[in-house]
């Protein structure tokens, strides 16, 4: 079957993207670079909140809309039972952006799905009956040689501080660190609540790491509250 | 009924915000009446903009991965537009041939439009993502933007086919596995190929008609952007590819180079410098006289038209139907667009020559900036 996009300018149909030589560059500048961390917020007018965060070149976006009504409408149906009227859905929508195609392709789907996790069990969602939240996750900018759980983390962390730029009612603030394949993310130190913990291939001594990340963890934690306050 | 009608009154006490969204038009009048914008700026004031860039071009950074030939980020008020310039390669005599849109039927497009190869301008395929936190194919607003910027583009003149022409190169490989390149003066390619350029623009905080912005992004990319050597490689020259026509009519066998670019060799995208031009927008609106709730101390002043430049926020954006686009380099006009007027409420002529005026200062001032 003959598909043409006819709502977009694509070009002619048999012209072929650029191909470069790959280039191997074994020089392994993402660990050495100190962790400086960056810090935007409410940089999109027409949301609810913003946040864009940018660590050694990776460039996270997220955009908060909602609470928005429910579409199409909320009259009570069999399809829509108290579950959607009760509590607000929350959705993560997550993407790349169209200026870091070409080389690395990260698994969005999966992306999306770990950090909706996280905010599920964070949001007060009770309080938005009716409605609906979506977050727009965009990452604008992508370096060579960044592993998929740093991705994970700082999206995680940027949609908090854009959840907070919205003033969406959380139970606290979570934060997420990755490192070496194990991505956890802590809502609150006082009751040690853990809210993520992707482990990405077996790992030894998990137990121990976890508590090293723990550390770590309050690092970037102070940074945001720091961030937040001003 | 004295009482009856305070009460109304006292209830239709809006908040200007609130009657923006409820009651646009008369907002928008209120705000004329006070020789103001509701965005608080002058009938004929632009908003400032600057155009920078991104770095993120492939040879503008140490990275080497990323696949961007050219990009810009303008800025203007909240608004932020994201221009990144991409790639392809296109067989030339193969380009018109296979185009979807020659198959199309007579008459809904003509052939002197698709028959890119023989024109003398070239043009760069523009998709436009507005985000307003919806999902989905592109919007109306989205598809007529991008439909107008390759559209204004074509006829601005700034980029000319032959410019777009790459010049081959030949990667070879001696007995002792050293690489050598022929360069183009002594290698003859059969075929000749041309580069073919996507525009990726993302725009966020939209406030009002984007075009400006979009156009200003595309062109301050475009001026940024390098194109790169190509090299036949010859080692994948023998591979053979059939290619049939749809009815089968002719089997042709084509040969197909194995092409790659180079990571660092490029060279800048020849543009017409001269054909360089800004893009406005005005919106032309009557001020009421006789507004009812609104005293005015003559009482008595006409009706009149005055000219919006750079339209800006929901009020202006749904309010205004009469609009002039022009585009323009300063001296010559590249493109002007008007539309909305009709036989009750018609642009007046001095209107859009103020407009021009206006269009051509702006352009002196905006270009170099680009």
């Amino acid at each position: 079957m003959n598909i043409i996009d006819r709502r977009r300018l694509l070009g002619p149909p048999n012209a072929v993207p650029v191909k470069f030589v790959a280039e191997t560059q074994e020089k392994d500048q993402t660990t050495q670079a100190p962790k400086e961390l960056f810090m935007e917020r409410g940089l999109v007018a027409n949301s609810n909140g913003s946040a864009c965060l940018e660590s050694r070149g990776l460039v996270i976006q997220a955009i908060v809309y909602g609470p928005r009504p429910v579409q199409p409408n909320f009259t009570p149906s069999a399809t829509q039972g108290s579950e959607l009227m009760s509590r607000a859905t929350f959705n993560v929508e997550f993407e790349m952006s169209p200026l870091v195609s070409g080389f690395a392709t990260l698994d969005t789907q999966k992306l999306a799905v770990c950090v909706r996790d996280v905010f599920l069990a964070s949001l007060l969602l009770d309080s938005y009956p009716k409605s609906t939240i979506d977050v727009h996750v965009q990452c604008l900018s992508l370096p060579q040689g960044v592993p998929e759980d740093e991705v994970l983390a700082m999206a995680t962390n940027c949609i908090s501080v854009a959840l907070v730029d919205s003033g969406l009612e959380m139970r606290d603030v979570p934060v997420s660190v990755a490192n070496d394949g194990v991505v956890l993310t802590v809502l609150n130190y006082q009751n040690d609540e853990i809210v993520g913990l992707v482990v990405g291939r077996s790992v030894e001594g998990l137990a121990s790491r976890l508590e090293g990340l723990k550390e770590e963890s309050r690092g970037v934690r102070r940074e945001i509250d720091t961030f937040l306050m001003k | 009924m004295t009482s009856e009608t305070a009460t109304a009154a006292n209830s239709l006490k809006l908040m200007p915000d609130v009657l923006a969204r409820v009651a646009p038009d008369v907002s928008l009048q209120k705000h004329l009446h006070l020789g103001l914008r509701p965005c608080l700026r002058k009938f004929e004031e632009f908003r400032h903009v600057t155009v920078d860039k991104t770095g993120l071009g492939k040879y503008e950074t140490e990275d080497k991965n990323g696949n961007i030939l050219g990009s810009s980020v303008v800025k203007s008020g909240d608004t932020i537009v994201l221009c990144g310039i991409t790639g392809g390669i296109v067989e030339d005599e193969q380009e018109a041939i296979d185009d979807y849109r020659l198959k199309l039927e007579d008459g809904i497009i003509s052939n002197e439009e698709t028959a890119s190869s023989s024109r003398k301008n070239a043009t760069v395929y523009p998709v436009v993502q507005i985000e307003s936190g919806r999902t989905g194919p592109p919007s109306e607003e989205e598809m007529i933007l991008s439909q107008r910027l390759h559209d204004t583009l074509l006829s601005s003149g700034i980029l000319n086919t032959e410019d777009l022409k790459i010049s081959l190169s030949l990667k070879s490989r001696d007995e002792n596995g050293e690489v050598s390149i022929i360069g183009p003066d002594q290698f003859e390619a059969k075929k000749s190929y041309s580069f073919v350029l996507y525009a990726s623009i993302q725009v966020f905080s939209r406030s009002g008609p984007m075009f400006d912005l979009c156009w200003g992004s595309l062109v301050a990319a475009l001026r940024n952007t390098f194109l790169p050597q190509v090299y036949v490689d010859e080692d994948q020259l023998d591979i053979r590819m059939p290619v049939r026509s749809k009815g089968g009519e002719k089997a042709t066998i084509s040969e197909e180079y194995k092409l790659v670019c180079d990571n660092a060799k490029a060279t800048k995208l020849v543009i017409d410098e001269s054909m360089i031009s800004w893009s406005s927008t005005f919106g032309v609106v009557t001020v009421h006289s006789k507004d009812g709730d609104i005293d005015m101390d003559s009482g008595d002043v006409a009706n009149e038209d005055v000219l919006l430049a750079d339209l800006e926020g929901e009020v202006e954006d749904t309010t205004v139907d009469r609009r002039i686009h022009v585009v323009t380099n300063g001296q010559t006009l590249t493109s002007v667009t008007i539309t909305g007027g009709s036989e009750g409420v018609p642009i007046p002529r001095d209107m859009i020559r103020k407009a021009i005026e206006q269009a051509k200062r702006r352009s002196n001032d905006l270009v170099q900036k680009l």
